[in-house]
Parts: C-alpha cells; sequence; structure tokens
C-alpha cells in the first residue's frame, strides 16, 4: 500500500487510547454545519444524521485511523475552487482571484480529533 | 505590552518587529515538521498519522463549475482543515528554538499567531534594539532558507517604544537591516 513508506516504527504509541467516545462527538457537532462539504458531498448533517444511527462505527473508525495511523486517501482529497475576489479593477490578473479548499466531512472530524489531542499534549 | 512598561521601569528602549510568513499554509516541509514533533515527544501513532495526513494529498482545481484533473500536492498543510494551524506552530516553533539557541542573551522574546511572527527586544537605546532585532531577522533567515520557507518583506513592520526625550535623534534616522532592505521604525509610543 503506498499510504506506508518509510519508517517502519516499532513503538505503536498510545494516543488513540486516551480518544473517548465523547472526544469524538464533540469534534462532530462543534463543526459548522453549512460549511460546503467535497468531493462527496457528504455533509456534516448528513453525518450528524448517521452518528445518531449507528456511532459506534463511526467511533470505530475514528479511532482506527489513529491505531492504524492512516489517514485514507479519500480524505486527502481536496476540491479548490476558484472564485473572484469582488471588486478588482482587472480580472486578468491572478491576484483578483482566490482559492476555497473544500474538504472530506469525515476526514475533518479525524482532524479535529487529531488537533485536540495535539493541543493536549502541548500543554 | 507588559514587557514594555517593564524595560520603561528599568528605563529601556522596546522594539518590534512584525514578519508576516509568506504562503504560510501551502510550505509546510513535512520531514520539517515531522522531525519537530519526534522532537517534541509526542505519542509515535500521532506523529505518523500526521506524516499520513501529510503524504498523497491531491487537488482538484475548478473554475466556473469546470473541474481540472486531480493533481499531486507535493507539500503543505490544507487551508480549511482543523489541524492546519496548529501544526503550522509546531512547524514554526523550530525556529523559535533556532534562534533561542542562538541568541540567549540578547532576550529577545516572539509572539507568534498563526503566519504573523513578532520578534520583541529590548535595549539600552535604540541602536541597541536595531542590533538585536537584526540578529533576530539573521536568524530566522538562516533557519526559513534552510526549511524552504520565506517572509514577506514587503510586509514587514517595525515599531518602537521609547520613554522620554533622550536619544531622540539617532531614532529617526534608525532602519533594520533585512538583507538589503531596510525597515524603518514607523511608529512610536513616548
Amino acid at each position: 500500500m503506498k499510504g506506508v513508506r518509510r519508517k517502519a516504527q516499532v513503538e505503536r504509541g498510545e494516543m488513540w487510547k486516551k480518544i473517548t467516545d465523547e472526544d469524538i462527538r464533540e469534534a462532530l457537532f462543534n463543526q459548522l454545519v453549512q460549511k460546503a462539504p467535497r468531493p462527496d458531498r457528504l455533509g456534516f448533517k448528513a453525518i450528524m444524521l448517521l452518528w445518531d444511527w449507528d456511532s459506534q462505527r463511526m467511533i470505530e473508525v475514528v479511532k482506527l485511523s489513529f491505531r492504524l495511523a492512516i489517514h485514507p486517501s479519500v480524505r486527502k482529497e481536496a476540491k479548490g475552487v476558484v472564485i473572484l475576489k469582488p471588486n478588482k479593477p482587472d480580472y486578468g490578473v491572478a491576484k483578483a482571484y482566490s482559492v476555497i479548499t473544500l474538504l472530506n466531512c469525515l476526514g475533518k472530524v479525524v482532524e479535529k480529533v487529531a488537533a485536540n489531542a495535539i493541543a493536549e499534549e502541548c500543554e | 505590552m507588559k514587557k514594555v512598561e517593564e524595560a520603561w521601569g528599568r528605563g529601556n528602549t522596546t522594539a518590534v518587529l512584525l514578519m508576516d510568513v509568506k504562503g504560510a499554509f501551502p510550505h509546510v516541509a513535512t520531514g520539517t515538521l515531522i522531525k519537530g514533533m519526534e522532537g517534541m515527544g509526542f505519542e509515535a501513532d500521532l506523529v505518523r498519522w500526521v506524516e499520513s495526513f501529510m503524504e498523497d494529498r491531491k487537488v482538484i482545481m475548478s473554475m466556473d463549475r469546470k473541474e481540472g484533473d486531480s493533481m499531486d500536492v507535493e507539500m503543505g498543510v490544507p487551508q480549511g482543515s482543523p489541524v492546519s494551524p496548529v501544526l503550522f506552530v509546531i512547524y514554526l516553533s523550530g525556529l523559535f528554538r533556532h534562534v533561542d539557541d542562538k541568541e540567549k542573551e540578547c532576550g529577545s522574546e516572539c509572539i507568534c499567531f498563526v503566519n504573523d511572527v513578532a520578534w520583541v527586544v529590548e535595549g539600552e537605546d535604540v541602536g541597541e534594539c536595531t542590533q538585536r532585532l537584526e540578529i533576530c531577522v539573521a536568524e530566522t533567515t538562516i533557519w526559513a532558507n534552510k526549511n524552504a520557507c520565506q517572509f514577506d518583506i514587503d510586509k514587514m513592520e517595525a515599531m518602537l517604544f521609547t520613554r522620554g526625550s533622550k536619544n531622540k535623534e539617532p531614532r529617526m534616522n534608525a532602519r533594520v537591516r533585512v538583507g538589503n532592505h531596510n525597515v524603518s521604525y514607523h511608529k512610536e509610543a513616548t
């Protein structure tokens, strides 16, 4: 598999054991619902509904991501949408445009958990 | 601000240099970040997850609803991901350690807000402050070159906090040299 190259470290790390179900729930429900999902079109609203339906499976998916230390490639494909900046005199130059990045929403939940874990270890 | 007042209490001058990291997120180098995380003692599974998060990223550009082909992204953390800001700070922390090691006695302090970096130094007069800021900038440049990181020279700003009217003369002409670029102090609080 392409995801695992370099440094096959023996030590597995203990961080994934510290993740609680509540951490994951919080990471999901603190996301901004109206954010545009991409590229699979699965938005936070849909994921929140899925949570009510089968939260255990989602918790396992998130924990497994850290236990195996793999962020699957479907969550690493971004969509860059080029938009015009308003009120620019010349739209022939690149500076009159900006790019917004749309990311996979379930990936963002995992990333939020990671961000919290990093912040916690820093303290 | 507290530091400025303390310096005033000692009859000293404080100078601040604001720098802006150019193209912050897209320029984070995976190797530097991973090495930094290992050095800081993060759990191995978290470090390896970050490594996995960083590699084999892809992007599809879209304009007027037309999509381009999927392209590989060689480096950088993505805009819009919740981990990106914290990873960027870890990445930049290598810079602070580098400058600290080089200039312990100069007592510079760094304040950082995502991609804005501010160096704060204290000195007896403007000349001393300037000299210290220049050391900070020189060390920053050394680190930046080593880590494929760039600072936006045009956006640099310098500020001076002095008290009393002594050494007013040199202050007006003082410049912080950054390579072959001069940054003058443009705001003063007296």
